[in-house]
């Protein structure tokens, strides 16, 4: 459950959890917290680990050692690969669809 | 236990080795709002399904079950016609074997394993009803053509006992094969992939 506190475009957790790391490695709550700040969108923890699950599954992050009971998450050359492509597929869309709205 | 506690066990356990201790700091940090148990009852569902696919199989062929022994017990179907979408639903336990051994790649014993415990509920169930149907004239009445259609000279108890068998039997065979299929499978296609 991804609760937003504001509307935006980008509401996926994965996405948003691997814009997160694309600035440095960092716990789950760190993610949290920074993607509430950047996003404004409150992840939830379930949310949250399901989606680091799957992204650890595809090896688009990857956890580095623990320290104490949280595990940094670090994102991987693949990540980035599919966080550029997401990005970039955005603006095309969003292109197209402005395009569509201007002809109603 | 603290309800905290609860929500971490509500995951798989290969889930919470890997991620319970985290999870656990993070609900120790947050307030425990409606939002937020349903948000982690709802992924520790999605993390079984996903992580166990026989328990997919294991909902859906219980519901199933659940639906034609209703149908029965109201006389909506007959025995034979219940027999038959009972073994009609036992092709979910095909699923679960196959399904358990291309998913996670494990052995034949694991996946029969898998599809054994996706039947456990279902076989429940019927058994249930067998066994109360020693004891109802009704169903007695219903069951009784359908094993011992040239008699009306019945030991109940012997066909409880051959009915309950002849259950476990089948569903043991269903799972297995569902198992043998999927190594087949996984088979033809690392061949394929050659």
């Amino acid at each position: 459950m991804a609760r937003k506190t504001m509307s935006g475009p980008a509401t996926d957790p994965e996405l948003l959890i691997l814009s997160s790391l694309a600035g440095g490695p960092k716990h789950g709550y760190a993610i949290m917290q920074d993607v509430a700040v950047f996003a404004g969108i409150e992840l939830g923890p379930g949310t949250l680990y399901t989606a680091i699950a799957r992204l650890i599954e595809e090896e688009w992050i990857e956890p580095l050692e623990a320290s104490g009971r949280q595990r940094p998450y670090r994102i991987t050359p693949s990540g980035l690969g599919r966080l550029h492509m997401q990005l970039e597929t955005m603006p095309r869309l969003a292109n197209f669809a402005l395009r569509r709205l201007r002809t109603l | 236990m603290t309800l905290r506690d609860l929500l971490v066990r509500a995951y798989p356990k290969s889930w919470r080795d890997e991620f319970g201790p985290e999870l656990a700091d993070i609900l120790a940090h947050r307030e425990l709002t409606p939002g937020v148990i349903a948000d982690v009852l709802a992924s520790s569902v999605r993390q079984h399904l996903r992580r166990d696919p026989w328990k997919i199989c294991a909902l859906v062929f219980a519901f199933w079950t659940a639906v034609v022994l209703i149908a029965l017990l109201q006389g909506l179907v007959t025995f034979n016609e219940f027999m038959r979408c009972y073994f009609a639903g036992q092709l979910f336990l095909v699923a679960a074997g196959a399904w358990t051994i291309l998913r996670k790649n494990s052995g034949i014993w694991k996946a029969t394993t898998a599809a054994v415990k996706a039947a456990l509920l279902p076989l429940a169930m019927c058994t249930g009803v067998l066994c109360l149907s020693i004891h109802r004239i009704a169903l007695q009445d219903r069951f009784l053509h359908y094993w011992a259609p040239s008699s009306r000279e019945i030991h109940w108890h012997t066909i409880y006992w051959k009915g309950v068998a002849l259950l476990i039997l089948e569903t043991l065979v269903f799972c297995l094969a569902g198992a043998s299929i999927g190594h087949l499978i996984g088979h033809f296609r690392r061949l394929g992939t050659r």
